[in-house]
């Protein structure tokens, strides 16, 4: 596969995230995963089973599916960026959050307090692109002979374990409180750290190239580097050995949480996923620092000596893009989450909510901000729908819906429902759906 | 229907979303054809780095000036002193009877070598008589013209009666021979008891092992022949067309250590060229003979150098050289003491070497010079795969007064299966610019795209070979003679635009 696209497909890969921008979940207060996004969120019920859910948001800056996608002439879908280039900006985001909870338990320990536990494999990449770099891989260096071009990508991909012990109490008869401590197991990250500027000038002379680099990537598990031309990128199965749930890639997450209630309205602030994770296995640092030039090799003193020279071509570009490597262990931050919320009782069945989102995307800090409106329709049945303004995307309207037949509790949500139509003519696309089981319920 | 409406909804959600992951994961292949822009050749060299190893007998020399030359020059030829002491061997007597109590004998041969003076770097004379006399006798010998430190050679025996000397020695190391009347005389006196004079029976004295380190005297004129030799040119051999250099130069240096007067005359002097003919060199110092150099009495031991340049000055050397040399065939003998009347002298270490050089400086001109070769590709095709096609841009930045065209072609084998330029060779490198004398005054630039479409990129993927043609020719149409200096540099850059 091409160094482009797996660059391409990293962008465009479903199956992971960054932080999970959850603006829906808060309205559904019965149902047990709201937890997730506040810690002091109890279920009604004494003992409750989270069967696996799965949730995926994809968010892309300017530009659509539709937008990287074309239907050749054999009918295949294919990557095709020309369309794209024209609406990329500066500087464009991609982010996309997986997060499969396999299990989870609730109890009620006595009233008012409550035990939890949970699993979940979270998958987040979060990508920073300049538009240069997208036109440098569809157009080729030779589109820039004369100009320096910046291209630069930040990026972090991040995949790890996650096991979650946590107690909700409720202090007078007002204010609950939430908290959890998470281990966390670091199945793979790869991403680039501060140091983060390339650019390229490719002379007009006869395309002299120069390389000006500080770029330092860092990974445990996914990406190895081999040389100029030779990149390996492998995203780990995912696969849990518990006998290494200590001894490797091993770090903690904090949740806090506290709800405030009166008669007709709520208040909820939450902060979650205060932690990092210390990557000790398999891990690579590459650094390329300096200026690495190229301006062909001296073929003719090769041939004055006897020598063939355009099989060196290859060897020379390998010493001189030199990449260091080092096998340093190092620590990557939780992308740290921030909920607010309110929640207002219109009628015994109908309630309204607002509530913002703020979440820390490497040195950026992103926000959300949605309306919400959740009906019971029945004992058994609940739905709403939601509509939420991204920074950085189009509004979206969101629909959820929850039913519950016996025990068994199904629950299924989009912040999105023109990418549940029409996915490749939006911005962003996100579902959850899950299962639960509910006992004793109060 | 209000149940039914939320449910179907829930129910469309799970669905979507499913579809929607599907969807994500059915686009294939990235579509595009990026160009490429990168450097391929960057070279900067001078013609010194060219001609280098163009042939394993030249050397490139630079001037002070930096003119650039090609140097050639001969295995040297020496012919050593010992022939001449072999033939003294045959000078002296190798056995004396003495018959007498004073005998002499000539100290000169039928080659008419008549020394002055030897010296015996070792040997020795050895000696015997028989007493015949009734008494005791005592004996004193003398070989009068054999010094020691100025003494004449003596010793003194005393022989019993009727008895033999037992064979005595007379060492001969740096011992004089200085003949008198070329002549060496042996002497002995023999007394009895009563210190009676009597004489000695079977006297006799014989040479042995001897060897000189020195002689001096009137020798023969006599004549040291060479056998041909040969100085290679192999330049030549690679190239077709008209060379001409305006101050080639021969020159033959002898060396001569032995100390009487010499001719050197020339037997052949002859230019091979590249179609097999043989131009004579000529010259007056070819037809006349040339006297060298040799140290005098007071100079024993010294080497004397003599050289003879032929030049455009005085033979027919840069017109022989313009038909394509590839070689100078020559045989140079040596006339020792042609007037047979100066005395002179030699030593062990004395010798007469001499060597051949031939220099053409790189001033001249060039017209239409043609080089070929045959480059091996060793491309690895498979990591250009999806090349579809390419322009290739060349700059060229020209100090040297020579412009070059050329066409270039790609083979498999034998067979031909493309060519770089598709209308023929091309003027690729355009000659510097130089003045009335020759000398470059401005180099000059030159860029030249050649574009490869995919048809012709298909053809010379499977291309094993490269055969280069290239034809030179100096500045200003070969009216004026150029000089090739070593600071003048021919760049060649060349970058490739690739759509992939």
């Amino acid at each position: 596969m091409t160094t482009s696209k797996y660059i391409v497909l990293t962008l465009l890969l479903p199956f992971f995230g960054l932080a999970q921008q959850e603006l829906s979940l808060h309205s559904l207060s019965n149902v047990w995963q709201a937890n997730r996004l506040n810690p002091a969120v109890m279920p009604d019920n004494g003992f409750t089973i989270g069967l696996p859910s799965v949730y995926n948001r994809l968010a892309i800056e300017n530009v659509t599916l539709n937008d990287l996608l074309l239907e050749n002439v054999g009918g295949q879908t294919v990557i095709y960026l020309e369309q794209a280039l024209t609406k990329l900006e500066g500087d464009n985001a991609l982010q996309n959050n997986f997060s499969l909870e396999t299990l989870s338990f609730d109890f009620r320990l006595k009233e008012n307090l409550h035990l939890s536990l949970h699993h979940a494999t979270r998958f987040n990449i979060g990508a920073n692109y300049p538009k240069s770099l997208a036109e440098l891989i569809w157009l080729g260096n030779g589109a820039f002979v004369g100009e320096t071009i910046e291209f630069a990508p930040e990026f972090d991909i991040l995949a790890y374990h996650e096991f979650g012990l946590g107690i909700a109490t409720k202090i007078g008869k007002n204010i609950s409180l939430g908290a959890k401590i998470k281990l966390l197991n670091g199945i793979g990250h790869a991403g680039t750290s501060d140091r983060n500027q390339l650019s390229l000038f490719t002379d007009e002379d006869i395309y002299q190239l120069t390389l000006d680099a500080d770029y330092q990537l860092n990974s445990s598990a996914i990406l190895t580097y081999d040389g100029f031309g030779e990149l390996d990128f492998g995203l780990p199965s995912g696969g849990l050995n518990f006998l290494d749930l200590v001894s490797k890639n091993v770090g903690i997450a904090l949740d806090f949480g506290g709800i405030i209630e009166f008669e007709k309205i709520s208040f909820g602030i939450s902060v979650l996923d205060i932690g990092s994770l210390h990557w000790r296995t398999k891990v690579n640092n590459y650094t390329l620092d300096g200026t690495f030039e190229y301006d062909g090799i001296d073929a003719v003193r090769d041939y004055l000596d006897g020598n063939t020279t355009f099989e060196n071509v290859t060897d020379t570009l390998r010493m001189i893009f030199d990449v260091q490597e080092t096998q340093e262990a190092y620590s990557t931050s939780i992308p740290t989450r921030l909920y607010a919320n309110a929640t207002y009782q219109i009628l015994e069945s109908t309630k309204a909510s607002a509530i913002f989102y703020g979440g820390w995307q490497r040195d950026n800090f992103q926000t959300a901000v949605g309306l919400n409106l959740q009906q019971d329709f029945t004992s058994w049945l609940s739905a709403g729908a939601a509509y939420m303004i991204f920074e950085g995307a189009n509004s979206s309207l969101g629909l959820n819906a929850n039913a519950q037949f016996g025990p068994v509790q199904i629950y299924a949500i989009t912040q999105n429902i023109g990418s549940v139509f029409n996915p490749r003519n939006n911005q962003n696309a996100d579902f959850r759906v899950g299962l639960n089981l509910l006992f004793r319920r109060d | 229907m209000q149940k039914i409406l939320p449910i179907t909804l829930f129910l469309l959600l799970i669905g979507m979303a499913c579809s929607d992951l599907q969807e994500l994961s059915d686009f294939e292949n990235l579509e595009n054809s990026p160009q490429l822009a990168f450097p391929l050749i960057n070279s900067t060299f001078t013609l010194q780095d060219a001609l280098e190893n163009i042939d394993e007998n030249a050397d490139i020399l630079v001037d002070s000036d930096g003119l650039l030359r090609f140097y050639y020059q001969s295995d040297t030829t020496i012919r050593t002193s010992q022939e001449v002491f072999d033939v003294l061997n045959r000078t002296l007597p190798p056995l004396v009877p003495v018959i007498d109590t004073l005998i002499g004998f000539p100290v000169i041969n039928d080659e008419g070598i008549g020394v002055s003076s030897v010296i015996f770097k070792e040997g020795r004379l050895e000696y015997s008589f028989f007493n015949s006399n009734s008494s005791d006798i005592e004996v004193t010998v003398t070989v009068l013209q054999m010094f020691r430190d100025g003494q004449p050679l003596q010793q003194t025996h005393e022989v019993f009666s009727f008895q033999d000397l037992p064979v005595a020695t007379f060492d001969l190391t740096d011992v004089e021979l200085r003949p008198q009347n070329d002549s060496l005389f042996f002497k002995y006196e023999a007394y009895n008891r009563s210190n009676e004079r009597v004489t000695v029976d079977n006297f006799l004295m014989l040479q042995k092992d001897v060897d000189y380190s020195y002689a001096a005297g009137v020798f023969t004129r006599s004549l040291l022949e060479n056998l041909p030799d040969t100085l290679e040119f192999d330049f030549t051999e690679q190239i077709d067309g008209d060379l001409y250099f305006e101050e080639p130069k021969v020159t033959v240096t002898v060396d001569n250590s032995f100390g009487f007067p010499a001719e050197l005359s020339f037997g052949r002097f002859d230019i091979i060229t590249k179609d097999g003919s043989l131009l004579p060199l000529e010259s007056d110092l070819i037809d006349n003979g040339i006297s060298f150099n040799f140290p005098s009495f007071e100079e024993i031991g010294e080497v004397k150098e003599t050289q003879f340049v032929f030049d455009h000055t005085n033979s027919n050397l840069p017109k022989v050289i313009e038909a394509s040399p590839i070689g100078l065939i020559y045989e140079l003998d040596a006339t020792t003491n042609p007037n047979e009347d100066t005395p002179g002298f030699l030593t062990d270490e004395s010798i007469f070497a001499y060597s051949v050089e031939a220099e053409f400086p790189l001033l001249g001109t060039i017209t239409d010079l043609k080089v070929r070769d045959t480059l091996d590709i060793d491309i690895n095709f498979e990591s250009l795969e999806s090349l579809e096609e390419m322009e290739i841009k060349m700059v060229t930045d020209n100090g040297l007064p020579l412009s070059a065209s050329v066409q270039a072609y790609f083979m498999s084998g034998t067979q031909i299966l493309d060519s770089l330029f598709i209308d023929g060779a091309r003027d690729i490198i355009q000659a510097a610019s130089i003045d009335s004398d020759g000398n470059v005054t401005k180099m000059n630039s030159q860029t030249t795209f050649i574009p490869i479409d995919n048809p012709r990129l298909e053809n010379i993927k499977s291309a094993n070979k490269l055969l280069l043609e290239a034809t030179f020719n100096t500045s200003q149409d070969q009216e004026v003679s150029v000089r090739i200096e070593n600071q003048q540099t021919l760049g060649i850059r060349m970058g490739v635009k690739a759509n992939l």
